[in-house]
């Protein structure tokens, strides 16, 4: 078992870099603090003394929440926008990578006004085709359309970029 | 419908798709790249905020609280070896005893002011498991644990799994407050033996009667 303040340290300045990644994986703030506290309860309960670095801390996260994911039926992660992992070819060590969201971010500078809105309030914030539509005064179908509009748009410039 | 409306509509309507069609969906390297790409989105959001110190501070507390109330915990699974049983007393006065018998010190070796600080702890722990719990009796598979519990509760809970029953010779010893990690392994003898090394109270079985004096 480590010591006190030594679990003390690696708590205090990891947990925020780990809070993040666990977000990031699972849309959900709540769940990201109890994969974390099990993280370190984990740790509490080891006996060996490897190393305890940030690396390892993070792989033990992401671990944790690919097995909660891989948990979930095809349905539920479709509805969450949770990663769906094809396990033996995809590489999720990375995931999700700043390259990704890098890209994303390219992509969305160049979607018009309303679509990148459209876009924004639905993926990024999660909000459904309902709620977009009430919020800015448009149909179902249009929302439908300004989403269909962005794929094209970051179809061609993810091919762009190979 | 072509497959780029399809992707974007089984995200919207899944309740519509079979598994094997959104996994037939997944499966096309074009769909599932563009589909990441969604995904990472969503988990964009949430690279945004950073925890404060403060919130990260307020997690730490509320760990080692969880932490102290596990490592108790911990101590009473150390009492395999013979008597290896810590049990801590507490009287409806605010008097917490603290006992220990036989505890593997490689484990930790307190000194007088931990151990002041693992009493405060413990009571700590007791009220947020009142929270928690409906009452304070903890069960975890075939284990059970007993946090700040009356004798009398705890052997009520006890005597039907193996079928005997108590009669007290003292009242007083009924309404002693223990800590108790009791699991489904542990024979009746074994579960006298440890409360007998209170000293406060003392069980006898004879054949189905369970008599504490």
């Amino acid at each position: 078992m480590a010591m006190n303040n030594e679990i003390e340290e690696l708590f205090k300045s990891n947990y925020a870099a780990m809070h993040k990644l666990a977000s990031m994986m699972l849309h959900d703030t709540d769940s990201a603090h109890d994969i974390v506290h099990d993280v370190f309860t984990a740790v509490l309960d080891r006996t060996d003394c490897e190393t305890l670095d940030p690396g390892y801390l993070l792989a033990c996260v992401r671990n944790r929440c690919l097995n909660r994911l891989r948990a979930l039926d095809v349905r539920e992660r479709f509805r969450e926008l949770y990663l769906v992992d094809n396990s033996e070819e995809e590489d999720t060590d990375e995931w999700p990578d700043e390259e990704i969201i890098a890209a994303l971010e390219n992509c969305e500078r160049s979607l018009p006004t309303q679509c990148g809105r459209v876009f924004r309030m639905r993926y990024h914030n999660g909000a459904d085709s309902k709620q977009i539509s009430a919020e800015l005064g448009i149909g179902e179908r249009a929302v439908f359309k300004h989403l269909r509009h962005a794929l094209d748009i970051i179809k061609s410039k993810l091919n762009q970029n190979g | 419908m072509d497959k780029y409306d399809k992707l974007l509509d089984a995200i919207e309507h899944p309740q519509n798709y079979s598994p094997e069609e959104l996994e037939h969906i997944a499966s096309d390297p074009e769909l599932s790249r563009l589909y990441s790409t969604l995904c990472a989105a969503r988990s964009a959001r949430f690279s945004e905020n950073t925890l404060s110190e403060g919130d990260v501070e307020r997690e730490w507390r509320k760990f080692s609280r969880r932490n102290n109330r596990k490592r108790f915990a911990g101590w009473m699974a150390g009492r395999k070896i013979a008597a290896a049983v810590t049990i801590v007393l507490a009287t409806s006065a605010v008097l917490a005893v603290g006992i220990s018998i036989g505890l593997d010190m490689s484990r930790r070796t307190p000194s007088e002011h931990d151990a002041k600080t693992e009493v405060a702890s413990l009571t700590d722990s007791a009220i947020y498991s009142q929270v928690i719990d409906s009452d304070s009796v903890t069960i975890v598979d075939d284990k059970l644990i007993f946090e700040d519990e009356t004798l009398d509760v705890i052997l009520n809970r006890l005597a039907p799994y193996y079928g005997v029953k108590v009669i007290y010779r003292s009242d007083d010893a009924k309404s002693v407050r223990l800590f108790f990690k009791w699991e489904s392994s542990l024979s009746i003898n074994d579960v006298i033996e440890q409360l007998n090394t209170f000293n406060r109270i003392q069980l006898r079985l004879d054949g189905n009667t369970l008599t504490v004096n």
